[in-house]
């Protein structure tokens, strides 16, 4: 068995240094549990035991009991009195993936170290006064809970709670609990920090359909878009003659040995096609969920497939246009991460893709309750005037 | 080595630190012997093999069998004084065995860890001696190492259960083995050093401080545990074998002074130190007579003598004595013969037998320091003026044939109507003589046939055996001469030491001999076992084990003198003071209940009430502490400290503050003082709309609020406003305007 997290490697311990955004402590309190009561109870009877049989080894060990109690109180109030905890930014994690919480905890106090410090977020705080400001990670996730054997005097340790996300959306950590029963166990004492973070659950990618693609590429071939171009790619395009200034590591190898004459690869050009995944959301929010599940398995196959991708759900007025970058496909789960599994209904806000146009070179990937493998939609015009082919998710799923 | 492993090492340690001082707390070193290894065993295989362990079902077998074993245990040897404590423990034996061959979880551990110190504090009910003493302060240090580092290894191996788990595993990058020991012995060494002196610190002063003496036996067994020192009984069984100790643990210490405090011991001078008269024999046992003669209680203060005889006399021996740890009831009271005078350390109650001229003494368990003042008897110097008035006899014809036989050989008349008074001594050195050459000393107790009287078979059959066969048969021989005898059980002083001038007594030197009247009222001792027979039995160790054996007496000596023996004059002595609040509470407790039960129906009321508003008195102090203490530990001592709270020292709220304070004081002297609990404006809306100093209060603590709690810095004009609310309260205060609603709180 190795000891993890706190005893952790240089980087993660540092002394004399400051937190830079430190929670703000709000409360300290002494619980009483059960291996306290049963100390109690215990050191009662050996006073009991003690009187009645004058017995000087039973008064000894009431006095070590005793003992216990005080020095209990001081170590762990002494250790506890100088921590000090800020959680890092925490970035995005997806349902059923891994969050991970980072805490930095500075140990203030200049002479004892602090041992056994447990790190537990609370779900609910008194001084959450601030209804919009509560914590409600609960319910999406296990309690995130970190163990930092040993913080030494002045020094700052770096220590992570991985949780695993069970429900997509915003989750707000609001108060963090620093608590130990270290000596001996009798009382466990804890510390209150408050400070919000927000990390955004994405919804957990649906396995997306392959034929999506394969779909989509035949449209595409289908003479809607634009023929692909011998370019630095990263697909095959064709293979022809070496050529002077050609890369060495573009010729094929192999048809140059069968063939006798030196034959160079040439691969294709990224395409530029955009495609738009549109999400037709309905009153139901367990459906709402799945399709949102699909959606975000489509933005990742896409974006794998180096398409640019675009979001729409009517239902809540959201249009993202296709762009490209890393970062707009992040933008995008993102908000699938927010938004509401319910649709809205009502006069001028439509559920459907009726009406949705498509520019040159832009498909629509359109997943709703009907048909939630997805119905794909390509060519410029209006959706209601173009050819409609659903893809075969559904049975692949 | 990580962590957890040298968490699990201590916690093995701490088990078997246990199991060893209940094996010696309780003589059974067969326990400790078969019980370790085994613990060994079960945490090698557990731990270090990673074996599967004995399964669940063969586990809750074990522990149900455990305590179906514990359970016939008391109820088949019910009575037996101590049993409930020594089965309790090796049934914690038995569940400690099985626990460790069992998986270890972190509850597993954490209840070996708890079940091993139950043990070691039944070790302690058990027995007090300084090897279990030395063996327990052991296990505390080991303890409070296993109990720390638990909650180290338990937080380490929650995290890892939680990462496992989560298929988290090598999301975070295990330690290195080598970080993780050193940080515990750089960080945690020390700390867990400071917790061992300091708890022990506490452990000495609580030890001290505790008054000793008050609430002994209210709860009757619960605690008390047995193992007293003695080496004799009071009732010479010469069918039971095996009576004769050859432990040799130090039962007292004896000085011999004479009057004038000079120590008149010196090494090869015995003294036998009596313990029990047994002057009845039923043809098995010699027993004290219940009709023995008349009891003489006295309530004995300490530091003061009870002058039991005349003490002027010649050759009057003071003996010292300090008898290491006794019973607290019907302890003798050791001396030489013909006590004439005794002085205690401690108050006591004793009680003088009158016939036997023997001491008992009820009080305290523990030390016991006494001196006692002897007058060895002399017999007239003129023979003629000796006089007989009391003829004895004894049962067996054939014991008296023997005797007789016996004295005519020595030239003595056998026959107590002819022989005269002044011979009936040499009859008795003839019958110790005869016994002391004819007959073996052994501590192996020879058997007898079935119904057959133990001392007729030892002086016709076996003619062997230890010191009480040949005090019975002395007894027996010289009474059925028409001799009075009886046999006295105690100890024989030998071991003196030049050095300290005093003798130590352990318990291999319980000793039986006789005492014979050789006149009216006289009586004299005789030994009749053969003195290279006793000194066998209560010879000092071998020279070359001479130094050690000094050295663990020394030891035994502190242990028994400073920890065991610890009493209330010894507390008394070391604090310089002589305070026992318990005691005084207990006093007048049984003072009140004393004066109730004698007063009549009128004062009782009386007596009652002031008892109650006493209680009461007790009880609201009692309740100020407890508030005391749960404020100071639930927190309020460390309020929240909200970022609005931080803001405490900008100058608007320390002005604020100021114009708060004084409105505060303004209405203080108006006679509306706001009570503590009481927010302001509550305060306000108690006074009324009709009192104008409410309006100024609302108007001051509305500024101060609103800058205190919600950061909202006040304007030049609202502080203004504040500050003239405050002269309106003091306007209202000094008497231009009369207030109403004062006082309404």
């Amino acid at each position: 068995m190795h000891d993890r997290a706190a005893f952790s490697t240089s980087p993660d311990r540092s002394s004399n240094m400051v937190l830079d955004d430190p929670l703000t402590r709000v409360r300290r309190r002494y619980h009483f549990h059960f291996p306290g009561v049963v100390y109690a109870i215990t050191t009662v009877f050996l006073a009991i035991g003690a009187i009645n049989s004058q017995n000087n080894l039973l008064f000894w060990a009431f006095g070590l009991a005793v003992g216990g109690m005080l020095v209990s109180g001081v170590i762990s109030g002494a250790s506890l009195m100088g921590i000090e905890v800020a959680r890092d930014p925490i970035g995005p994690s997806q349902v059923n993936g891994l969050m991970r919480v980072r805490y930095r905890v500075r140990n203030s106090n200049r002479i004892f170290p602090a041992f056994a410090i447990n790190l537990s977020e609370r779900a609910r705080h008194a001084p959450d006064r601030d209804r919009a400001d509560r914590a409600n990670w609960s319910g999406r996730m296990s309690e995130p809970f970190a163990f930092v054997p040993l913080v030494r005097a002045g020094e700052t340790v770096t220590v992570d709670a991985i949780v695993k996300p069970t429900r997509r959306g915003e989750a707000r950590f609001r108060c963090v609990a620093a608590w130990t029963v270290f000596p001996f166990g009798l009382t466990r004492k804890s510390v209150t920090f408050v400070g919000t973070r927000i990390a955004l659950v994405r919804p957990e990618p649906a396995e997306f359909v392959p034929e999506l693609s394969r779909e989509h590429d035949s449209e595409r071939s289908g003479g809607r878009s634009a023929p692909l171009r011998a370019l630095d790619g990263h697909e095959f395009f064709s293979l022809r003659e070496y050529a002077p200034g050609d890369s060495l590591r573009a010729i094929a190898w192999r048809r140059t040995a069968r063939t006798g004459e030196t034959i160079v690869r040439q691969n294709s050009a990224a395409t530029t096609e955009r495609l738009w995944i549109v999400l037709e959301l309905s009153d139901d929010p367990d459906a709402g969920e799945r399709l949102i599940s699909l959606a975000s398995g489509a933005l990742h196959r896409a974006a794998a497939r180096g398409l640019v991708v675009g979001l729409s759900v009517p239902s809540q007025g959201l249009r993202a246009a296709p762009r490209e970058g890393r970062g707009h496909v992040e933008a995008l789960l993102d908000t699938l991460a927010v938004i509401p599994p319910v649709g809205r209904s009502g006069p001028g806000v439509g559920h459907t893709i009726d009406g949705f146009w498509l520019g040159g070179r832009e498909s629509a990937w359109v997943v709703s309750e009907e048909s939630p493998s997805g119905r794909i939609f390509a060519g410029r015009g209006s959706t209601r005037g173009l050819r409609e082919s659903t893809s075969s998710a559904e049975g692949s799923r | 080595m990580t962590t957890v492993r040298l968490s699990r090492i201590a916690t093995l340690v701490s088990v078997c630190l246990s199991i060893a001082a209940y094996a010696l707390a309780d003589r059974f070193g067969v326990l400790a012997a078969v019980a370790i290894p085994v613990a060994v065993a079960g945490w090698w295989v557990t731990e270090l093999r990673r074996a599967k362990p004995v399964p669940k079902l063969a586990i809750n077998l074990l522990v149900t069998a455990s305590i179906v074993w514990s359970f016939y245990r008391v109820v088949a040897d019910r009575g037996v004084e101590g049993l409930t404590v020594s089965v309790f423990c090796q049934f914690l034996v038995l569940v400690l065995l099985v626990k460790l061959w069992d998986r270890k979880e972190t509850r597993d551990v954490a209840q070996v860890l708890t079940l091993s110190i139950f043990l070691t504090i039944g070790a302690i009910l058990t027995a007090n001696t300084l090897g279990m003493g030395i063996l327990v302060i052991a296990n505390v240090l080991v303890t409070v190492f296993a109990v720390m580092s638990f909650h180290i290894a338990a937080g380490i191996e929650r995290s890892a259960f939680n990462d496992r788990t989560l298929g988290a595993l090598g999301a975070r990058a295990p330690e290195p083995e080598s970080v993780a020991i050193r940080a515990i012995l750089r960080s945690f060494a020390p700390l867990c050093g400071t917790a061992i002196v300091l708890g022990l610190a506490v452990s000495v002063v609580v030890w001290i401080v505790m008054p000793r003496g008050v609430g002994e036996s209210e709860f009757v067994g619960l605690g008390q545990f047995g193992g007293r020192r003695t080496g004799f009984t009071e009732r010479v069984d010469l069918r039971r074998s095996g009576l004769i100790t050859e432990s040799t643990r130090t039962v007292l210490d004896l000085r011999l002074e004479n009057r004038e405090g000079f120590s008149v011991g010196t090494e090869g001078r015995h003294v036998y130190l009596r313990g029990a008269v047994l002057d009845t024999y039923d043809g098995r046992a010699w027993t004290k007579s219940p009709t023995a003669g008349p009891i003489v209680d006295m309530k004995l203060q300490g530091g003061k003598p009870w002058q039991i005889g005349p003490t002027d006399a010649q050759g009057a021996v003071v003996q010292r004595i300090v008898m290491r740890d006794v019973g607290a009831s019907g302890v003798p009271v050791l001396a030489a013969l013909d006590p004439v005078s005794v002085e205690l350390e401690a108050d006591a109650q004793l009680a003088l037998q009158t016939a036997g001229r023997t001491l008992t003494r009820d009080g305290r368990p523990g030390r016991f320091a006494y001196t006692v003042t002897s007058i060895p008897p002399k017999p007239d110097e003129e023979r003629s003026q000796i006089s007989r008035t009391r003829i004895v006899g004894f049962r067996s014809e054939t014991i008296g044939v023997e005797a007789r036989r016996v004295l005519a050989q020595a030239g003595v008349e056998p026959d107590p109507n002819l022989r005269p008074p002044a011979w009936d001594s040499d009859a008795c050195r003839a019958i110790e003589r005869h016994l002391r050459s004819n007959y073996t000393y052994t501590l192996d107790t020879p058997s007898l046939r079935a119904g057959k009287d133990p001392i007729e078979g030892f002086l016709f059959e076996t003619k062997a055996g230890h010191c009480e066969y040949f005090a019975a048969a002395m007894a027996a021989m010289t009474r059925s001469v028409g001799i009075p005898a009886r046999v006295v059980a105690g100890y024989v002083a030998n071991e003196f030491s030049a050095e300290t001038e005093s003798y130590t007594v352990r318990e291999n030197s319980a000793h039986a001999w006789v005492e014979a009247m050789i006149a009216d009222g006289v009586w004299a001792t005789f030994d009749p076992t053969p003195p290279d027979g006793l000194l066998r039995q209560i010879r000092p160790p071998a020279r070359f084990l001479a130094g050690w054996q000094h050295w663990l007496d020394s030891m035994d000596d502190a242990w028994s003198t400073s920890v065991v023996t610890f009493d209330e004059q010894s507390r008394k002595k070391l604090l310089g003071v002589d305070v026992n609040p318990a005691a005084w509470v207990q006093e007048h407790v049984s003072g009140w209940v004393a004066e109730y039960r004698s007063s009549d129906e009128g004062s009782r009321g009386r007596i009652l009430s002031r008892a109650v508003l006493s209680v009461g008195v007790f009880g609201v102090a009692l309740w100020l502490v407890a508030r005391a203490s749960r404020a100071l530990l639930s927190g309020d001592w460390t309020r929240a400290r909200t970022p609005q709270a931080t803001t405490i020292h900008t100058p608007e709220l320390m002005r604020a503050a100021r114009i708060y304070d004084r409105a505060l004081a303004a209405l203080r002297r108006a006679g509306m003082a706001k009570p503590v609990w009481k927010p302001p404006l509550d305060h306000a809306e108690t006074l009324g709309p009709s009192v104008p100093a409410a309006g100024a209060l609302r108007r001051v603590s509305g500024v101060y609020y609103a800058l205190r709690f919600g950061g909202c810095v006040p304007t030049a004009e609202e502080l203004e406003g504040s500050v003239r609310a405050v002269a309106e309260i003091r306007g209202r205060a000094s008497g231009r305007q009369p207030v109403t609603g004062a006082g309404s709180e």
